[in-house]
């Protein structure tokens, strides 16, 4: 047998590389490739003239090439195409602005007690505390249970989902897929699935919705937070012999708790905000009474009605705002 | 900077809110005594024992949070959904026909009096997209020079005004702010682009501000001994450092309006999109239609998730 020496194998290797590439096949393929990029280099170098002299009196002008940053372009280019297609469904032949409307009819008659209705100023406030202790109360009372109930499951799940935690992936990531998938059904479908086994209307339904959605806000947010925090009180535990609930309750959840609440209060403001959507899939209470009011045209109850709305998520919002400011 | 910032602070314990947060803070003290100067143990179980023990307090604080949850469940009389027994047959029922999906009515296989296509599922998802998009795109732009004007470390105390106009501007439910805007610009699919866009700027704004707070601007100090001006600083400094960021942040937007937007479409017809077909086929209990309206909604929304996630993983 011939003996083939490695020089004479690499000698062979392009010797059939230069046929390839002298082929007709292969000159007629490579030909939008080869220009492609050509434009590409092209395009994406820039060469810009620099004066490198140190007194800048133009005694040293050099040509330097700059890269273009081409990527952004093409996205901006197809961002810009994207927001005119979506122009293309819509339509806005119905709009008229109607600003004294607007100011005179809607704004001002929210403060301006009507004389068949809430009568005087004083009558106005009476009405703003009556909504307030019935029917707002409601609805903050059935998202406080809500979200109590979801924050209570959802500790088990996020300490499941955080990576630092489980380490087991089989573990983790159909509770994270779970979860996910929990995550993206709006509250009204989740509304609307649980109001078919429990009645449609009854408050069970309504205070079991939120609390699967304040699951699926709450585990999201806290595994994220977990996963960023230091595991050495965890790693003391376990070395002092503690086992996994122990090296848990001991190690880490002193430093979760408190974000636990500022969370907690900041998955309440969501609800609250969020609930508004329920009394259309067959909830009662303080947002269809609100709906009501705005059909007839009642503004004054309308402003009277909106304002412990207003005062309470504005009130949670900074709370939240500071807990979280302080606690990080 | 910083370190002229940490020596300026006052003690914890001198301020208004340290003294009223004081004796609330040591409720532990009065019950079960001190433990200060306790600090070496011979070993960690001690340790573990002589941590103020708060059983008292805790218990306290439980009985009174049951007993609040008790009094709220009474009020908004939970137990009424228990009084008649669950019609399990019944529900089995609907639920085979909700997940038996009416495809004809998902692609929009519908006659000329059904309304064609424009009423079917896919079509109003595509219109949903399209009005969230355009109102995330809206806010994302209108947002930068707010949330700048929000950020206490470009702007010190002045900043105060515009975080309080942002917070005044989220504090409205969106779904409301749009009712009321029906009045401004009529039954149309441009109120509904208003209201959202409205309602994200204050989010959005938030978020630029907190951003911009948490960002490491070393080189603005640079920058001030060069003497520059505002827009300078804000140019060469902040905006190449936070844009990324504040991508990010309107990608994330986009992922909270598509599922606001469905929202929308449930309140008025004109408002467009797919909630105005799922509040049709609810109030018609038609099953399998809202099976396709599920369906459509749940697909739309995963999508935009996974493509916004990918796109915020690539730029940051």
């Amino acid at each position: 047998m011939k003996q083939v020496t490695p020089e004479q194998r690499i000698q062979e290797k392009q010797a059939r590389k230069a046929a390839f590439h002298a082929s007709k096949f292969y000159q007629i393929a490579s030909w939008p490739f080869v220009h492609i990029s050509a434009f590409y280099k092209k395009i994406s170098v820039q060469h810009i003239k620099v004066d490198l002299s140190e007194a800048q009196d133009g005694s040293l002008i050099r040509e330097i090439p700059r890269k273009r940053p081409i990527g952004l372009y093409l996205a901006l280019i197809a961002f810009i195409v994207i927001l005119i297609i979506c122009f293309i469904p819509l339509n806005f032949r119905d709009v008229n602005w109607k600003w004294d409307y607007f100011w005179n009819d809607e704004i001002v008659r929210l403060f301006t007690p009507f004389k068949y209705r809430t009568k005087t100023i004083a009558g106005w406030w009476a009405y703003s505390w009556k909504k307030f202790t019935t029917s707002f109360s409601h609805l903050f009372y059935v998202c406080f249970l809500g979200t109590v109930l979801g924050s209570l499951i959802a500790i088990p799940v996020y300490y499941l989902c955080a990576q630092n935690v489980t380490r087991n992936a089989l573990i983790r990531t159909p509770v994270r897929l779970f979860n996910d998938l929990l995550r993206t059904i709006p509250m009204f479908i989740i509304g609307y699935m649980i109001s078919l086994i429990f009645s449609t209307g009854s408050t069970i339904s309504a205070v079991l919705t939120v609390a699967v959605f304040s699951l699926g806000i709450m585990y999201q947010m806290m595994f994220e937070y977990i996963e960023t925090l230091e595991m050495s009180p965890f790693e003391a535990i376990r070395s002092c012999g503690g086992n996994n609930l122990q090296c848990t309750n001991i190690g880490l959840h002193p430093e979760v708790k408190p974000m636990f609440f500022a969370y907690f209060i900041y998955t309440l403001e969501i609800n609250i905000r969020a609930s508004v959507i329920l009394s259309y899939v067959g909830f009662q209470g303080y947002v269809y009474d609100l709906q009501n009011n705005i059909d007839q045209g009642w503004y004054d109850y309308v402003g009277a009605m909106l304002l412990p709305l207003l005062l309470v998520v504005a009130a949670l919002q900074f709370i939240s705002n500071t807990l979280a400011r302080r606690l990080r | 900077m910083s370190e002229n910032t940490a020596t300026k602070q006052p003690s914890k314990w001198s301020t208004f809110w340290g003294k009223v947060a004081l004796p609330f803070k040591k409720t532990h003290v009065f019950f079960f005594g001190d433990t200060k100067g306790l600090t070496h143990y011979r070993d960690p179980i001690s340790a573990y024992q002589a941590k103020p023990k708060m059983w008292l307090v805790t218990t306290i604080l439980l009985v009174i949070f049951l007993g609040l949850c008790f009094y709220m469940g009474k009020a908004i009389n939970i137990q009424d959904a228990f009084s008649r027994p669950i019609q399990w047959t019944e529900i089995g029922k609907n639920f085979a026909a909700f997940f038996t999906i009416d495809w004809n009515y998902f692609w929009g296989n519908l006659s000329a009096d059904q309304g064609g296509y424009t009423s079917g599922v896919f079509y109003n998802c595509i219109i949903t997209f399209c009005i969230t998009f355009i109102a995330t795109s809206i806010a994302f732009f209108i947002s930068i020079p707010l949330g700048l004007l929000a950020s206490h470390k470009l702007f010190g105390k002045k900043a105060y005004f515009a975080e309080i106009f942002l917070i005044l501007i989220r504090t409205f439910p969106e779904l409301l702010l749009a009712l009321f805007l029906t009045g401004l610009t009529g039954y149309t699919m441009f109120t509904a682009i208003f209201a959202l866009s409205l309602h994200s700027v204050g989010m959005v704004g938030k978020l630029y501000a907190d951003q911009i707070d948490e960002a490491d601007l070393d080189s603005l100090e640079a920058l001030d001994a060069c003497g520059s001006n505002k827009m300078q600083r804000i140019k060469m400094a902040v905006m190449p450092q936070v844009f990324p960021n504040f991508l990010s942040v309107g990608l994330y937007r986009l992922d909270i309006n598509i599922r606001t937007g469905t929202m929308l479409g449930l309140i008025v017809q004109q408002y467009g999109g797919i909630g105005w077909n799922f509040l049709l086929d609810f109030r018609s209990t038609s099953f399998s239609r809202l099976g396709a309206d599920t369906l459509g909604i749940v697909f739309m929304i995963i999508v935009v998730d996974l493509l916004s996630s990918a796109l915020r993983k690539k730029i940051v």
